[in-house]
């Protein structure tokens, strides 16, 4: 019973921090903007594909076409709507595939010492010290430009940093009279580690997933500019891409310039709400 | 008030100088000048034997001369040889080389030099056009400006072939070296327009007049010098332009560059056809595509105005058969691939027995199987990854279902040339002459090339006998049926020829604009009459 008032009464204060926090929520609002123009994109914008009106090669924002026309004649807005679904599809697969390599990784290299330890955290510093760019651009030419095997390459490259987040502080934990405690009582090890280590750790992880996502776009865009994206789904990085190479990146400056704003959004919106959450859940920083 | 008036005057006055100057400049080539040509990297080696790319091309055929060049209309033509004459049988072919030619250190050009240039070529196997020596018997040379080729059988590529792309050299200096594909060829004596008198890897090749040459009309060209100049890539090629670094690209600029040049005074744009073309190929393997209605369906449904519209901006011409356009007279016009009709596509797939039974959208085979098929491709060439888009919107339209394979370039040519492993390939290919030959070479059922696994004894027939016609009107008789056959046939569909843009500084005129990115505006025939205004 006492556990439960306590847990209440965490949150509150947690919700009281961050929304204390302007840049956080301004974050917070960001990131359910995106999340609503990605579930209800088929709402907002009609798909495109293929090619659409001679006429309509690359023509600048009108009502008809708030942010202009591509070189194939198609909509950039619905473009950049749609393109948000990718986005967010590749962030989330992304940090889920991250998540699951690395949090476990870091756990146990935290929990235990010696041999797990070192080679938990050794992978983890070959994956860091990986030339990985290169090597995503290999994979992504084996595996054939898909987006999920897009979101699965990015993610193997980002577990890393999360399961260095999460033994740091698993280190800080572990020693704790109540996880000393739960030992003594005879827990068994995983129960340890995920039912009462796990939750204390998690605003730290939770943190860095927001910069996980955030990056995971910044490197799908990357990927698709360098012609590795999915050839056939419209992503942010794909339409800077299309723009780039339609040799009409200065003379249709809108063809460039919208997507560019939606990824800076999308990466500020979520480093921001990165923030504001480290701040709610951070005691020192939240008595300023 | 006044003030306007005087600036429409003045102005009128600026321009009425300017195009009074162009008049003037026009009618007075004189002596003198660096033209400066853009080029975006090195050529594979000086060696006019070894050298197989474009750059090397456009710089090594100004300082070695060719028996045979390309005229505007792509037909070829002598150059340093007088005339061909072909005998009846078509067995026997004489050069005749054009008289008091020397090389550039002074020595006498002779028969001697084209038939030694002929046996090291074959003896070596330095070159792809090697191979048409498997045709030649015997090579004489009666007198010093004569050279009779007696062949095993009639092959009137024979000539086109040995002729357009083999580079005559120097026997006086090739038969000193010990190694002709190490040779680097530093200090090329050769017999052309122009001379190799500088170059540092990387960054320059300067090359100067000599002092006389026929094909110039003052007897030598008007240029002092041309140095062509390596930019990273294209972009910087064009800027170097506009700055006035360069007067001319060797390299094709993209249609973006062409069009804002278009309407820049300081400079002219021209245009010019690939002599290859770019086409989809079906692999017969596939159980899908082995049915004749899938591929005569397919070449129905593709819409080639609007690829050639959207993917190449305009800047392309349609292909009709299997051969291009650019080869005006070896073109049958009555073979005409079927007209972008996606109705008559779809009528033809359910007269075959192709029908969605299972209502999700994309057609079943008669044995059952949705119709999906994957379509592999250089996913690097913008040109080709914009077709691709098109094709696949075409393809949806009647119900089949086309996935995109980008490939990186080797892994595609891995995929297509080694393990045949494909449904369709998206690619192009970058020059096809002598279509009597070249036809063999792609389509054969023997033919290396044949990754499609063609095998169609009527095509086999006429490409045989169209290969080794006894004379030109056999060939053409051979050519025209194989033409209307491919086009039932349908092994390939072509799709378009793109048309390459070149720019070039007004402070120069007398330039030629031969056929493909392989000449240009950089063909000695071009060069050696340019002159600085």
């Amino acid at each position: 019973m006492t556990a439960k008032i306590n847990e209440t009464s965490l949150w509150k204060e947690f919700f009281k921090a961050f929304f204390k926090h302007r840049l956080g929520v301004i974050g917070l609002v960001g990131v359910i903007a995106i999340i609503f123009v990605a579930l209800f994109a088929p709402m907002i914008a009609e798909p495109v594909s293929g090619y659409g009106d001679v006429a309509d090669i690359l023509k600048p924002p009108s009502l008809k076409h708030p942010f202009g026309t591509d070189d194939m004649g198609l909509d950039i807005f619905s473009q950049v709507v749609w393109g948000t679904r990718t986005s967010l599809k590749v962030g989330f697969m992304t940090v889920i595939i991250a998540a699951m390599i690395g949090i476990p990784i870091g756990l146990f290299s935290g929990y235990f010492s010696g041999l797990i330890s070192t080679l938990g955290m050794g992978l983890a510093d070959i994956f860091l010290t990986l030339p990985v760019l290169p090597l995503m651009i290999i994979m992504a030419a084996l595996m054939g430009p898909d987006i999920k095997n897009i979101a699965l390459i990015i993610g193997l490259f980002s577990w890393p940093q999360l399961a260095r987040i999460t033994r740091a502080s698993t280190l800080s934990v572990k020693n704790m009279e109540y996880v000393v405690a739960t030992r003594s009582v005879g827990a068994k090890t995983s129960r340890i580690l995920f039912r009462h280590i796990l939750p204390n750790v998690s605003a730290s992880i939770l943190v860095n997933m927001t910069i996980v996502i955030a990056t995971a776009i910044l490197t799908e865009a990357g990927l698709s500019f360098l012609g590795l994206g999915d050839p056939l789904s419209y992503s942010w990085g794909k339409i800077l891409e299309n723009a780039h190479q339609s040799g009409a990146f200065l003379s249709a400056w809108w063809f460039s310039f919208f997507p560019s704003i939606a990824i800076m959004f999308f990466v500020i919106s979520f480093n921001f709400l990165g923030m504001g959450i480290r701040e709610g859940f951070n005691p020192k920083l939240r008595n300023r | 008030m006044k003030k306007i008036a005087f600036l429409v005057v003045l102005g009128l006055l600026v321009s009425l100088f300017a195009t009074s100057g162009l008049v003037f400049a026009q009618e007075e080539a004189k002596f003198g000048g660096t033209l400066n040509i853009g080029i975006t990297t090195d050529p594979d080696s000086l060696n006019p034997f070894i050298s197989n790319d474009r750059i090397g091309s456009w710089i090594l055929n100004n300082i070695y001369p060719t028996l045979l060049v390309m005229n505007q209309d792509s037909v070829k033509v002598p150059y340093v040889a007088e005339e061909i004459i072909t005998s009846e049988n078509g067995k026997k072919v004489t050069v005749k080389l054009k008289e008091g030619l020397t090389w550039q250190d002074g020595t006498p050009f002779t028969s001697a030099d084209v038939k030694f240039t002929g046996e090291l070529l074959y003896e070596k196997k330095l070159q792809w056009q090697a191979d048409v020596f498997n045709e030649v018997e015997s090579v004489e040379t009666p007198d010093a400006t004569t050279v009779v080729y007696n062949l095993k059988r009639s092959y009137p590529g024979f000539m086109g072939t040995f002729g357009f792309w083999q580079r005559i050299v120097p026997k006086h200096i090739f038969e000193d070296i010990e190694n002709v594909r190490e040779f680097a060829n530093k200090e090329p004596i050769g017999m052309g327009p122009f001379k190799l008198v500088d170059f540092k890897r990387g960054q320059y090749y300067t090359l100067a007049r000599v002092d006389e040459w026929f094909d110039s009309p003052a007897g030598k060209p008007y240029l002092e010098k041309i140095i062509f100049r390596i930019y990273p890539d294209v972009n910087t090629m064009v800027l170097a332009l506009k700055r006035g670094e360069i007067d001319l690209t060797a390299k094709d600029i993209p249609f973006t560059a062409a069009q804002e040049l278009k309407s820049n005074p300081n400079f002219t744009v021209k245009q010019t056809p690939s002599l290859g073309f770019v086409y989809i190929g079906f692999n017969y393997k596939n159980e899908f595509l082995k049915d004749d209605a899938v591929r005569q369906a397919i070449a129905t449904a593709i819409d080639r105005k609007k690829i050639i519209m959207f993917a190449l901006r305009g800047d392309g011409k349609l292909i009709n058969t299997g051969i291009s356009p650019v080869y005006g007279d070896v073109v049958n016009p009555e073979a005409k691939l079927p007209q972008y009709n996606p109705e008559q596509a779809a009528e033809i797939l359910s007269n075959s027995g192709y029908e969605d039974t299972d209502g999700n959208g994309i057609l079943n085979a008669p044995s059952g199987k949705d119709v999906v098929l994957e379509l592999i491709y250089d996913g690097n060439d913008i040109y080709l990854k914009k077709t691709a888009q098109i094709l696949v919107t075409n393809f949806q339209d009647v119900g089949l279902k086309l996935e995109l394979v980008p490939l990186e370039k080797s892994t595609y040519s891995d995929l297509l040339f080694n393990q045949k492993k494909f449904d369709i390939n998206l690619g192009g290919w970058g020059i096809i002459d002598e279509a009597s030959d070249s036809m063999y070479t792609l389509y054969h059922s023997t033919a290396s090339l044949n990754f499609m696994s063609l095998n169609s004894e009527k095509l086999d027939t006429y490409m045989e006998d169209a290969r080794f016609a006894s004379n030109q009107k056999i060939m053409q008789e051979n050519l025209d049926e194989f033409q209307l056959e491919f086009i039932e046939e349908m092994p390939v569909v072509t799709l378009y020829v793109q048309q390459y843009n070149f720019a070039y500084s007004n402070d120069f005129a007398g330039f030629e604009i031969y056929p493909s990115d392989l000449k240009g505006l950089v063909d000695p025939q071009s060069l050696s009459q340019v002159y600085k205004k």
